[in-house]
């Protein structure tokens, strides 16, 4: 079910409605509400992808009820047992197409099983929960105060770790959760303590970002398509890039405050997870602010168990390096998007070699801004075009297509005008931060919210999926 | 709470102050840019049309031609077919005296996304009376067409690249030299049938053609099916059918789309039968 349909609206004022009746409160049947929500909301496409998502939930809830109760020894042992089944669906689901496809059409291996690897379905939102429960085992590990209660009975260990993992607003395309941040949330929410005016912004603003100037920049973006975009001069294709590069920011950063503002409603904080990422002036700095609960997942539960930058600068560059390329497979089960990761982790290796310790200091660089702003966006490419050859193509394009007239017309004209939205939205960050006082943009605040509003309902583009639900 | 409340009235007062704006000055347009304001312009225009045509993107060589007069719509429809926009005609009770359908792409699918979201109710008619839901009076590209003249871009001016267009050639001759399902494609236009003959019951002429396109595509295996479909269809039930324009070789784009200069003499062409008898 998308945000932006109708069937989440009607779906939302019944969850919402239910929620906080007082009935339901006092029975301590809030959790059991959005439980039954949350699967109805996953199951509305595509039922049977429920079963997959249910057979997660109950392994995760076994291996942490027993991590929970067993001594370390054997808790290491369940830990393991679990953490490779949640990568074994992931491998299955995700990526068992891509390695069947290669084998066949490279070693041109062909068998009953490979062609039915071929076809096995990918379930939405799989690379998400699966993390999120590969989270839950090791945090528990680590420190079993993460239940946050002494008494759990099993029953009640299966609603909270059900809820953790299929909360319907984090459930498709994150911010990917932390069980130690968010069990302790779990309890009786109160419709009086609703911070409205918070979780009203986000959602405002996060519908703004998606309706408004992602699914718009999206009908214009089609065109970057291979061989048609050979057809277009060099301007024109940076022009296309910028808007693909704006879009793709607009599409998820929406998404996740669309999911933080409904975390909020129903009184769960979710985390950030896009702090203004096209101003950062590093590398390291735009894995800070671009979809921050995947690189802290990352961070926690793979750079430091790999020794981080503990074991020398060789082996500090190869964790890095070896972080983001798997990084960059958890995108998309395609090399498209190996090579995405693994140029990532090329330039922060770069930059921490040139740059070492001066990467800590805060001072920013707008050289620096402009040069990531333009390789993050070019890197964007292998994610718009499915192949790698396209990609070339579009290089190839650029410097061949000098010669060609640049086009500027109504739809450049539009495009550049759905950028500069983002482009205001991030230099709002740098104004508010540069400036002591911003009482007056407080005080505007009502009027601009209501303007982006009125946006929504009257310019915005034609319905999409949300480019992060592939993933 | 006040905040909120303050944000709510603002919201109010633009969309109001919007509304009201588009009763006093109906927007214009003269170019569509997305399928949907194109259906949105024919269904909820008060316009009463004599005729239309309905098509792909390929009919978009008529654009702004005057070829059937000044109370017509030209009804194509970007990456489908004419089958949506004959049942587009059927949904919206506007029925035209005389109907023109594109074949090149029928084959195409009917876009029931595209449909279901124009005429699923409630908001269906609640656009009739709030204009700022229909998508074709989005603010800023109608700002924006002020700021810098609309242009038809399903017609281009020259032809791409040499490399380019082999390219593009090669992908339409995958696409229209063999039929993957012959049953398939049957049924499909006998649906369509169902919608022409059902028009054509309630007083509508029907007349078929096909946009010229490259000259290599002209005898492939898919449209020459379509062709013989529709000649047969029109001989057996009385319509029309305008005979293509064998004289010459038109060119194209990307082996589809006309060039301007080709897009103008195809028009005269089709004036030229419009005018012949016995149409």
């Amino acid at each position: 079910m998308l945000f932006n349909s109708y069937a989440f609206l009607i779906f939302f004022i019944i969850t919402f409605t239910l929620y906080y009746l007082p009935l339901i409160i006092v029975k301590k049947n809030q959790l059991v509400i959005l439980l039954l929500a949350s699967f109805f909301f996953y199951s509305f496409e595509k039922p049977v992808l429920l079963l997959l998502l249910l057979f997660s939930v109950i392994i995760n809830t076994l291996c942490s009820y027993s991590i929970y109760r067993v001594n370390q020894k054997k808790a290491k042992i369940i830990l393991t047992l679990g953490v490779i089944f949640n990568l074994v669906i992931l491998a299955f689901f995700k990526y068992s197409p891509l390695i069947s496809t290669t084998l066949s059409k490279e070693l041109n291996i062909s068998n009953d099983f490979l062609n039915f690897l071929i076809t096995v379905p990918l379930p939405v939102g799989i690379s998400f929960y699966t993390f999120e429960g590969i989270s839950l085992l090791v945090d528990l590990q680590k420190g079993k105060a993460v239940l946050h209660s002494k008494t759990n009975s099993f029953y009640e260990h299966l609603t909270k770790t059900a809820f953790f993992i299929s909360f319907f607003p984090h459930l498709i395309a994150g911010p990917i959760l932390k069980a130690k941040e968010f069990y302790p949330q779990m309890g009786i929410k109160l419709f009086k303590d609703i911070a409205w005016e918070d979780a009203l912004k986000k959602i405002i603003l996060g519908f703004f970002l998606k309706m408004v100037v992602a699914d718009n920049l999206k009908d214009m973006t089609a065109h970057l398509v291979f061989p048609y975009f050979q057809g277009l001069s060099t301007g024109n294709l940076l022009l296309l890039l910028l808007g693909y590069s704006m879009q793709i920011f607009a599409d998820f950063a929406g998404y996740s405050l669309i999911a933080i503002g409904l975390g909020g409603l129903f009184g769960y904080k979710l985390p950030k997870n896009f702090n203004f990422p096209y101003i950062a002036s590093s590398f390291s700095e735009f894995w800070r602010r671009w979809h921050i609960s995947l690189s802290t997942w990352l961070r926690n539960y793979l750079y430091i168990p790999l020794g981080g930058n503990k074991k020398g600068e060789v082996r500090t560059y190869l964790n890095l390096f070896i972080v983001m390329l798997l990084g960059g497979f958890w995108h998309g089960a395609a090399w498209s998007y190996g090579i995405w990761g693994a140029m990532h982790g090329f330039f922060l290796m770069m930059e921490r070699w040139i740059f070492k310790d001066k990467l800590k200091e805060e001072k920013r660089s707008y050289a620096g801004m402009i040069f990531v702003f333009v390789v993050v966006s070019f890197l964007w490419l292998l994610f718009k075009l499915p192949e790698f050859s396209h990609v070339m193509a579009f290089f190839v394009s650029i410097f061949k297509n000098t010669g060609i007239t640049f086009k500027f017309g109504i739809h450049e004209l539009a495009l550049l005008c759905y950028c500069s939205f983002v482009a205001l939205y991030h230099l709002s960050y740098l104004v508010s931060h540069s400036f002591t006082s911003n009482r007056k943009f407080i005080k505007l605040e009502p009027a601009i919210y209501g303007f982006l509003l009125f946006l929504i309902f009257t310019n915005s583009g034609s319905q999409g999926a949300f480019i992060y639900f592939q993933f | 709470m006040k905040k909120i409340g303050f944000l709510l009235l603002f919201t109010c007062f633009f969309l109001a102050s919007y509304n009201l704006f588009l009763y006093a000055y109906p927007l214009k347009k003269t170019v569509f840019y997305t399928n949907v304001e194109r259906v949105e312009e024919y269904v909820y225009s008060n316009k009463k049309y004599t005729s239309v045509i309905v098509g792909s993107s390929l009919s978009g060589a008529f654009e702004g031609k005057e070829v059937f007069g000044k109370n017509h719509f030209n009804f194509y429809l970007h990456f489908t077919g004419a089958g949506t926009g004959i049942d587009a005609i059927r949904r919206s009770e506007k029925i035209p005296e005389k109907l023109f359908i594109e074949i090149n792409y029928i084959k195409r699918p009917v876009n029931k996304v595209l449909l279901n979201y124009v005429f699923d109710e409630p908001i269906y008619n609640l656009r009739h009376y709030l204009p700022f839901l229909q998508t074709k009076n989005k603010l800023l590209p109608n700002l924006m067409d002020r700021v810098k003249a609309p242009a038809n871009n399903t017609v281009n001016k020259k032809r791409p690249p040499e490399k380019l267009y082999n390219e593009l050639i090669e992908i339409a001759k995958s696409e229209w030299s063999s039929i993957d399902d012959t049953i398939l494609l049957k049924k499909h236009l006998d649906s369509i049938k169902q919608g022409i003959v059902e028009l054509a019951a309630r007083g509508v002429t029907i007349y078929f053609y096909e946009i010229p396109m490259d000259s290599s595509l002209n005898n492939s295996a898919l449209i020459v099916f379509q062709r013989a479909y529709f000649t047969k269809l029109a001989s057996d039930m009385g319509y029309k059918f305008i005979e293509n324009d064998n004289s010459r070789d038109y060119n194209t784009g990307d082996g589809l789309h006309l060039l301007k200069e080709d897009a103008d003499i195809y028009a005269e062409y089709f004036k030229s039968k419009l005018q012949e008898k016995p149409f």
